[in-house]
């Protein structure tokens, strides 16, 4: 039998076999991871909050004491108690800390801060100190500064040298004791410079000033010590020539009054003692009643004796001196002698009897010249720069003098003129005291000018006259202005003399230059270089030859009238420029066209001298010009005349 | 442009944010990828495991055929006890095998599902650990800029 199957012939048999692999989720941990990074970023950034806001805690402490710190040194800066300074400042600082510690949080920041500000405390407590020590020093030294003040003020106004010397020694003492205290040595040095040389020259400088020279030279010999070589020596140069300036100002004052000034009776007496010490005085002045006693006893026969007014002295013969150098002693001290007598025969015992005068020697000078000649017997020793000083002064009082004398004269003449004006020219019925105080030198033109206002006639303007004056006022100004009008006054008419007196107070500084019209001196300027050119001079003419004054006359004739016709030209210029003053250019213009050469009849003269009609020979280009300009207007050919009429009228515009 | 540097930072936090967040959705997406091609398995390890288990049966079928054929060539009649019990064997054991098969497709497969599975919370995971670390990112830049400004 065929074998039958079996479970064998299935194979091996297999065995059910689990191959589940674990499931795992391998990344369980991811959001966990983000959720913790989060975390740890929010740890971290909480952690720096706190690290910032500890370390802004530990900032803001810091600056609250650093603050407090400065405040309390601000405030004992300018604090006068120091003593306490460094008290305050350690009370002040203990609280801060305490304030400033409050605002830390963290404790470890807290230790380090009271490290750290032990150090910063401690370094400001020195520097308070410091300024304590400082502010001492100052305080101190302000003290003795105060001082110095006070005795400079005292000393300023110190009686006598002696207490000059002991305030510049007092405060030598305090200086010295303000560098003990700690004051800088080189200001200590100034200011002790400044207190014994610069006081000591100030007191001496204060005396100079107030011309009290020997007080200055005691005072200068006492602080001696004091003064710096170099602050002496000026001293003493101005000292010198301060008493030089002085001796030379009286010995000027005492020339210019006439002389050197005698001594006054009441001071001979004294002079006598003082020269002479064993000088016996035995009779001064006398009253009547002893005078007549005297005569009486047949002592003396003088009924108007010098001893009545008490201008004598009587001394004894004094041993060792002989009469004439006791007589002698006594001029030379500036004692007027007038009565010398060696009386040993008379009823009162021998004696010298001396009378003498107050007064002046001499009679002041007339001028500068005088003066030095004066001033040098009188100082015999007077150096050549002296003497060059003192005739400086002499011509100055000169000067002044004059012009004061000059100045009187002027308004007594000018009040006498109104006067003659308001009386009708009475010049003898003037007061007396007017007529006084005119000088006798203008006493004729006075009269003069009063009668030619009695006589109603102007004076008219003599050519001579004015040609002279004019000239004077262009060449010699000073020389016109030194003229009193009242001299030309009745010799030039009324507008002529007004130009003059204008002229003259223009010179003398008394007219206003800009808006006056154009001056003499100006005019002629212009015109003398052109009249001379034409021959019209009176060079080569004597006016002391009776054949050359009519000449003179006639040339000064034909001056004063250019002068006056340029004038003319010039006031018609200012009409026509209103406020303004012609240059010299205008007047040369002007000038230039007054002397073309014109012809009238058989004569030709200049053209200011032209009178009708005539022919001018103005340049032919002006002439064609002016001449094509009027034909038009006139409708005919303008005449020469008319054509120079034009032309001058051109050079006025 | 020191003016410029918090919008600068604050420009590459966003970048950073967005990154990471862009980063983890692909890694998420390659995950899911994963897990879809684990289920996909296991509908082929049953799909498998159910044409061995006919197979057994089909073996097991064939060679009680072959036992009762050759029983019968024998002379010994299919209804012989011996025979019986051996056919019964055979049919037996087939099914064991059949069932065998089976059980050992459906654990494959329920393998493949668990680790599919696993996959896709892995996908979540890296997704929402994505965002958080964007956020973290902004945090990070905020704190910064809030340390340095605020």
């Amino acid at each position: 039998m065929a074998r039958l199957p079996s479970v064998a012939d299935l194979g091996n048999r297999p065995v059910p076999v689990s191959n589940r692999q674990v499931a795992s989720v391998r990344n369980a941990d991811a959001v966990g991871e983000a959720v913790s990074q989060v975390g740890d970023q929010l740890q971290t950034y909480g952690n720096q909050q706190l690290e910032k806001q500890d370390k802004l805690d530990y900032a803001t402490a810091k600056t609250s004491l650093l603050s407090a710190d400065i405040n309390m040194r601000q405030q004992l800066q300018n604090d006068p108690d120091y003593a306490t300074y460094e008290q305050r400042y350690n009370e002040a600082m203990g609280k801060a800390r305490q304030t400033a510690l409050s605002q830390i949080k963290n404790g470890s920041d807290r230790r380090a801060f009271e490290i750290d500000t032990q150090l910063d405390t401690a370094r400001g407590l020195s520097e308070v100190r410091d300024l304590a020590q400082k502010k001492q020093t100052a305080t101190e030294i302000g003290n003795g500064l105060s001082s110095l003040d006070e005795l400079r003020a005292a000393a300023r106004n110190a009686p006598d040298d002696e207490t000059r010397v002991q305030s510049v020694k007092t405060a030598g003492q305090i200086i010295q004791g303000m560098i003990a205290k700690g004051m800088d040595p080189i200001k200590a040095a100034q200011l002790k410079d400044e207190w014994g040389s610069g006081y000591a020259a100030g007191q001496v400088s204060s005396k100079i000033d107030q011309g009290d020279y020997a007080g200055a030279r005691t005072t200068m010999k006492s602080l001696q010590g004091f003064l710096s070589d170099e602050a002496f020596i000026s001293l003493n140069h101005q000292l010198d020539g301060a008493e030089n300036d002085q001796k030379r100002l009286g010995d000027i004052d005492a020339v210019m009054a006439g002389g050197r000034s005698t001594a006054a009776p009441a001071s001979v007496p004294s002079i006598i003692t003082s020269l002479f010490p064993n000088a016996h005085i035995t009779s001064l002045q006398r009253s009547p009643a002893e005078q007549a006693a005297l005569i009486a006893q047949g002592a003396t026969k003088a009924r108007n004796s010098y001893h009545l007014t008490g201008n004598a002295a009587d001394v004894r013969p004094i041993p060792g001196v002989t009469f004439q150098q006791y007589v002698a002693g006594l001029k030379s001290a500036g004692v007027n002698v007038v009565e010398a007598i060696d009386e040993t025969h008379q009823g009162t015992g021998p004696h010298w009897h001396v009378a003498w005068q107050n007064g002046r020697v001499g009679t002041p000078p007339q001028n500068t010249d005088q003066a030095v000649s004066m001033y040098r017997s009188l100082h015999p020793d007077a150096t050549a720069e002296d003497i060059s000083k003192a005739r400086s002064e002499f011509a100055t009082r000169f000067e002044v003098t004059k012009q004061a004398k000059d100045q009187r004269e002027e308004t007594a003449v000018e009040t006498a003129q109104q006067l003659l004006v308001n009386n009708g020219g009475n010049w003898f019925s003037l007061p007396p005291s007017v007529r006084a105080m005119v000088p006798a030198k203008y006493h004729d033109d006075m009269i003069s000018f009063g009668n030619s206002l009695r006589s109603g006639q102007k004076p008219a303007t003599d050519p001579n006259t004015y040609v002279k004056l004019s000239e004077m006022a262009a060449t010699h100004p000073a020389q016109f202005a030194a003229l009193n009008p009242i001299q030309y006054r009745n010799s030039l008419d009324d507008g002529d003399w007004e130009k003059m007196v204008a002229e003259r107070n223009r010179i003398l500084g008394k007219a206003d230059s800009q808006t006056d019209a154009a001056s003499i001196a100006t005019v002629r300027s212009v015109i003398d270089p052109l009249r001379k050119a034409k021959g019209l001079t009176t060079i080569g003419l004597n006016p002391n030859l009776s054949s050359d004054v009519p000449k003179i006359e006639a040339i000064n004739g034909r001056v004063y009238n250019l002068e006056k016709t340029l004038l003319h030209d010039i006031q018609i210029w200012q009409q026509n420029n209103p406020g303004k003053k012609p240059g010299a250019e205008d007047i040369q213009k002007m000038a230039d066209r007054r002397m073309i050469a014109f012809t009238q009849g058989d004569n030709e003269m200049f053209g200011f001298e032209a009178k009708g009609e005539g022919q001018v020979h103005i340049p032919q280009p002006d002439f064609d010009r002016i001449s094509k300009l009027m034909a038009p207007i006139l409708g005919r050919q303008p005449s020469g005349t008319e054509v120079y009429a034009a032309y001058l009228a051109e050079a006025r515009q | 442009m020191a003016q410029a540097a918090p919008f600068i930072m604050l420009a590459g936090a966003g970048l950073s944010a967005g990154g990471s967040i862009l980063g983890a959705n692909a890694q998420a997406k390659d995950l899911r990828s994963q897990a879809d091609q684990l289920d996909m398995m296991a509908g082929n390890e049953r799909a498998t495991s159910q044409r061995q288990a006919m197979e057994e049966r089909r073996q097991a079928g064939l060679l009680v055929s072959t036992g009762v054929a050759r029983a019968a060539a024998s002379g010994a009649g299919a209804d012989d006890p011996t025979v019986v019990n051996l056919l019964a064997n055979i049919s037996g054991e087939g099914e064991y095998r059949a069932l065998t098969a089976l059980y050992n497709g459906e654990e494959q497969a329920r393998s493949d599902e668990a680790q599919a599975n696993a996959r896709r919370t892995e996908a979540k995971n890296v997704k929402t650990a994505g965002i958080i670390k964007g956020v973290s990112s902004i945090l990070s830049t905020g704190s910064s800029l809030a340390g340095r400004y605020g």
